[in-house]
């Protein structure tokens, strides 16, 4: 997979948030995105996802325009500011609820996912009764259980202790070992730097690339 | 499209709102039959003639039918009125504020950059709009059902009574087939009710409080409807007005009313669908996620 943002910009009722952006991401890569809160590292994730679009300029997927050859790019595991769920449900339930959606993995990559981030298939309490941990790492194993081609990680560490900041960088070089084209927005710049292999600071709109 | 409706639907019968709906259903229904045994009971008394005299005609056993006294065909009663106020409510309660909940959250950037905003919305759409014909629909039928248990059933006769008037829904209907015309009558609500739940997609997307979601529906044939009544009233907008027929359409209690004109009630089922589908694809596909 190859995305290209050209000459990208996203004004939001007049404010300024991202200023013409030119990027290139590629598979098998993991990208940091490093900057303070309010940047416009989410931002930027967003328009990649598709959930946004941009003000000017385009983002192209393997040659396609996102938005207009393609509402959102073919194969997506996204974790975008706060994990989301359905409350009443447990975490399993949760995830297939999302992936009867498109029916691409069963039973067993659902508990596989569980397990690599750390969660029990078991468990039967509620996502609602989750500590924000384990929230977080339902997050992450929905973004990776149908072992999408991009996955775009917003703030993926936060409310993690020091051993599930390891154990979910473990995963994320895995996925990236895989194929799968990982992006990873990160405030925290020394676990960025121990994960990615391309930074680029954020910072007023700006997007500069940073030596690794 | 079916997984995505068939994850809908699984989600919207398994939304702990519906148990809440059902409860207040419950309720009505109860106090129609409590109501409707306090009737039977006045009628008992009143209909026993004094000892030598002849029976009074205004105690016919006639007005005394499952057909004439239940939910569907007798506003008077407290239950009735009750129910003719809020079912709106009970249409959006079960689902209604889904989609809003579910923008809220984050649970919608997960589902539509999995299938698509367009399978999103129409799986949504039909999710709310089966879950408040159902709510309305089936009070209605367990209402008749359940004062079947304290009202007798015999068909009502024209020229004794017309308890729906010539242009009702399905009048002719009613007096030879009653049982036909309530499943008819509850077919035509649950349409009237499905619609009726999708004005939840008028919700703007800012709107925080989730109770705020449910009441559009209710607010825009109630406001809507007793403001140009109240213009109607006070002359500022004359009877014959289009604004006036406007009126008599957007008045709660009379859409969801058997003794609605027929038509009229599955126009408003149709305008507002057609309405709901047009704003709604607006909302949830064509504006901007934010």
């Amino acid at each position: 997979m190859l995305i290209e943002m050209n000459d990208v910009t996203k004004t939001i009722k007049g404010a300024l948030i991202l200023d013409r952006v030119t990027l290139r991401f590629e598979s098998g890569r993991i990208y940091g995105l490093q900057g303070p809160n309010g940047s416009g590292k989410t931002m930027l994730m967003r328009l990649v996802a598709g959930l946004i679009r941009p003000t000017k300029g385009e983002i192209l997927i393997d040659g396609k325009r996102l938005g207009h050859d393609m509402d959102f790019p073919p194969s997506l595991g996204l974790l975008i500011e706060n994990p989301a769920f359905l409350p009443g449900y447990t975490g399993k339930r949760n995830l297939e609820l999302l992936a009867e959606l498109q029916a691409r993995v069963g039973d067993a990559e659902i508990c596989q996912a569980l397990r690599d981030t750390g969660l029990d298939p078991e468990d039967r309490r509620k996502y609602r009764k989750y500590s924000l941990g384990m929230k977080q790492r339902l997050g992450i194993a929905a973004a990776i259980m149908e072992k999408p081609d991009l996955i775009l990680l917003d703030e993926p560490t936060n409310a993690l202790d020091e051993k599930g900041v390891e154990e979910i960088c473990g995963l994320i070089r895995r996925e990236r070992d895989r194929g799968a084209l990982v992006i990873v927005a990160c405030h925290d710049r020394e676990i960025l730097e121990g994960l990615a292999d391309e930074i680029y600071a954020v910072a007023e709109g700006r997007v500069e690339r940073r030596a690794t | 499209m079916r997984k995505a409706l068939k994850a809908e639907l699984w989600k919207a019968f398994h939304d702990p709102m519906l148990l809440l709906t059902a409860l207040c259903c419950l309720l009505i229904v109860a106090a129609n039959v409590w109501n409707c045994a306090a009737e039977m009971a006045d009628w008992a008394r009143s209909s026993r003639p004094p000892e030598g005299a002849a029976p009074d005609i205004r105690y016919s056993t006639e007005g005394y039918s499952l057909f004439v006294l239940s939910l569907p065909y007798y506003p008077q009663l407290f239950s009735a009125h009750v129910f003719n106020y809020i079912w709106p409510l009970l249409a959006a309660i079960p689902y209604g504020t889904s989609y809003m909940q579910e923008r809220r959250t984050g649970v919608f950037n997960q589902v539509v950059s999995r299938i698509g905003r367009k399978k999103y919305f129409f799986a949504k759409y039909i999710a709310v709009f089966v879950t408040g014909g159902v709510a309305v629909s089936l009070t209605e039928l367990t209402a008749v059902l359940a004062d079947a248990m304290v009202v007798p059933y015999w068909r009502v006769h024209i020229s004794l009574m017309e308890t729906l008037h010539n242009g009702a829904f399905l009048s002719t209907l009613y007096y030879t087939h009653p049982w036909l015309h309530l499943l008819c009558w509850c077919g035509a609500l649950f349409l009237i009710g499905g619609s009726t739940a999708c004005l939840t997609f008028f919700a703007w997307t800012g709107l925080r409080l989730r109770a705020l979601t449910v009441v559009i529906p209710f607010a825009i044939y109630f406001v809507t409807g007793t403001v140009i009544g109240r213009l109607i009233a006070s002359g500022l907008i004359p009877r014959s007005s289009l604004l006036s027929k406007v009126a008599n359409v957007l008045f709660v209690v009379q859409v969801g009313h058997s003794s609605y004109p027929g038509l009229w009630s599955l126009a408003v089922a149709g305008v507002v669908t057609a309405v709901t589908l047009i704003a709604g694809y607006i909302q949830v596909v064509k504006n901007e996620l934010d």
